[in-house]
């Protein structure tokens, strides 16, 4: 019984490695199928005093849509789309680009950190309502 | 500035993080974030079909005389797997040394909850991935259980010093107490893991730990180990009562069986397994938001609420307290329909314990992307479990892979989990009405009212996870939910 048991666990510990491996190896497939067929959706952000107009505050797209956002605020700091794990600096009144491929589904948040010498002390409450949000759909 | 950024860089995560600690989490968890999408509509609709077809085909399978009736005991299943003391002995000192390092990196290691491994280790591994493998796979934690060990080497060695009765005090526990305790205990956990902003500081959290470490150890010597864990400390509570429907049990040197016997507020501590996770829900969802005004209104408190954790607080009690008083009438009637051949409070208990796969589920339902896509942190962590930029084994710079856990099958695996969920307690409460003597066509008349309340459970579990309720009033208005860019597009 033990030594079915231990075979089991075995049996599931491979399973469990094997599965990230695999998936990665999907995910590397999804992204290059995507970047190759998908069109580059253009998003044109402007930020006025650190907050988004209320229309684009959801943005939602489909899995492997291509993305690329052109961002402009009229105060410097960061913008961080931390799940994906990216950032822009941007400085006031001076275009930027964000360029990514959404690979990951999920709903996922956009912060906007005012560079220290705007910001208001506190620091930005991550839990207060985000810059915007970015809802991937599966496909 | 143009083109792509790279990923953050580890020094810039440092410096952007540290508003994660000071942030009072308002929604969700204090320290991670949820992806999850809600679940659309179609998948709800099937789902709520398939469990009330369910019900029905299983009322009908259950009325016909297929089975005869047991021995008035409640139906034990599992393969018992027998635990060799050597590996007993490796367990419990590994999780004793995690034990050790968590608390170390909670007290004295960095106070971002996301540079520490405390609190991922804490919330996410061992009590989300408890849950998921107690209900599961099997009850692990008897054969982890740092505070059970050092108890038991602490006694060990005062039986060796010249106490033959050992540590043990052994105070009568008073039955009217029951499991109340731990019902209390479990509601006030879920405060720390959903009201409080608890979650998001380390070093609070290491002190819970030590506080609760000597709660626990005076716990078990005033009353004896077993007694104590079979009534207060609710952590064992909960994965033995999840590990009732696990396919496998554990069985360790000198261990007893999970009691038979009724004891006093075990509905309640049922229950509380069950209304946490809904409040979880509830509170981390955008459904909080419409639950919140009618609070406010129906008990027009709002002077007394400071900072949000009065009304989290009632919301939490009142959860759990409607739960409660919704079960135990219906439970009356299904009782007095039932008439068994044995007290029926022993039956009642029997019965309560038949919703932990509902509770189980819903955990699932509620908690699997999160445990397999922040529970990936805990690599890089434990190369630096202190946030202080160590890197043992070489991981410390591994990055959770937010794809891992498609949407589409986290809506799935919680959809098949609330079903299944359904079924299985289904299932089990006819098994335990048939075991009590009860006839087959008495017994599905008589869980007909218990049947119709799972299914009320059920709805309400797969409304949660649709959020049907998402408001205007959230940071985004609900018109701009459409597919497709939602902004002016410029062409390239």
């Amino acid at each position: 019984m033990t030594r079915r048991a231990a075979r089991a666990v075995c049996l599931c510990a491979a399973a469990w490695g094997a599965v990230p491996a695999a998936h990665a190896q999907a995910q590397a497939q999804a992204q290059a199928l995507a970047a190759a067929s998908a069109p580059t959706a253009w998003l044109e952000l402007q930020l006025v005093g650190g907050v988004l107009p209320p229309a684009q505050r959801l943005i939602t797209v489909l899995k492997g849509d291509a993305l690329r956002l052109r961002i402009r605020s009229d105060a410097a700091g960061e913008l961080h789309l931390h799940a994906y794990r990216l950032s822009v600096a941007l400085q006031a009144g001076q275009p930027a680009e964000l360029t990514f491929t959404a690979h990951a589904s999920g709903r996922f948040r956009f912060e906007w950190h005012a560079a220290p010498a705007q910001r208001p002390v506190p620091p930005a409450d991550h839990h207060a309502a985000p810059l915007a949000v970015l809802e991937v759909r599966p496909r | 500035m143009s083109g792509t950024r790279p990923p953050v860089r580890r020094w810039q995560a440092v410096i952007a993080l540290p508003g994660l600690a000071a942030a009072p989490c308002a929604l969700a968890h204090g320290f991670d974030e949820r992806y999850d999408l809600p679940v659309p509509l179609s998948y709800v609709v099937i789902a709520a079909c398939a469990a009330v077809g369910l019900s029905f085909v299983a009322a009908a399978v259950f009325a016909r005389p297929a089975k005869p009736a047991g021995p008035a005991r409640p139906p034990r299943w599992g393969l018992e797997v027998g635990v060799p003391p050597g590996v007993l002995r490796a367990t419990r000192t590994a999780a004793g040394l995690l034990f050790v390092l968590t608390i170390a990196a909670a007290l004295a290691g960095s106070s971002d909850p996301l540079m520490n491994l405390a609190p991922t280790l804490v919330w996410i591994v061992w009590w989300l991935g408890g849950v998921f493998v107690a209900a599961l796979l099997c009850n692990l934690w008897p054969a982890l259980d740092p505070w059970r060990s050092s108890f038991e080497v602490l006694d060990a060695l005062a039986r060796r010093g010249g106490r033959p009765a050992g540590l043990a005090l052994g105070w009568r526990w008073p039955a009217w107490l029951g499991m109340w305790p731990a019902t209390a205990l479990l509601l006030a956990w879920c405060w720390l893991e959903v009201v409080h902003p608890l979650a998001s500081s380390p070093f609070k959290l290491g002190c819970a730990a030590l506080l609760w470490s000597m709660v626990n150890l005076a716990g078990m010597v005033a009353f004896g180990r077993a007694t104590w864990q079979a009534h207060a400390d609710v952590f064992a509570l909960v994965f033995s009562t999840l590990g009732r429907m696990a396919p496998l049990r554990l069985r360790l040197p000198g261990d007893a069986p999970p009691p038979v016997q009724a004891t006093a507020g075990q509905v309640g501590f049922v229950m509380a397994m069950l209304s946490t996770v809904v409040f979880d829900g509830l509170h981390g969802g955008a459904a909080w938001n419409a639950f919140e005004p009618l609070l406010r209104a129906a008990t027009a408190t709002a002077w007394l609420d400071t900072n949000g954790h009065f009304l989290g607080t009632l919301g939490l009690v009142s959860v759990w307290a409607a739960f409660l008083l919704a079960y135990a009438a219906t439970l009356r009637i299904s009782l007095a329909m039932l008439r068994p051949a044995f007290p029926a409070r022993a039956l009642a208990a029997q019965l309560a314990i038949t919703l932990v796969p509902i509770a189980a589920a819903y955990n699932v339902a509620h908690n699997f992307s999160g445990l397999f896509i922040q529970g990936q942190a805990v690599l890089p962590l434990l190369s630096d479990p202190f946030g202080w930029q160590w890197d043992l084994f070489g991981t410390a710079r591994w990055h959770p892979d937010i794809g891992l856990v498609d949407a589409k099958l986290t809506w799935r695996v919680a959809v098949a989990a609330i079903v299944l969920g359904h079924a299985a307690a289904i299932w089990w409460s006819h098994r335990v009405v048939l075991s009590a003597g009860v006839p087959p066509r008495r017994a599905a008349w008589g869980l007909l009212p218990l049947t119709l309340l799972m299914l009320a459970y059920t709805a309400l579990s797969l409304v949660l996870i649709a959020e049907p309720m998402v408001l205007p009033q959230g940071p985004w208005p609900t018109a701009a939910r459409t597919i497709g860019l939602c902004s002016p597009m410029v062409p390239t």
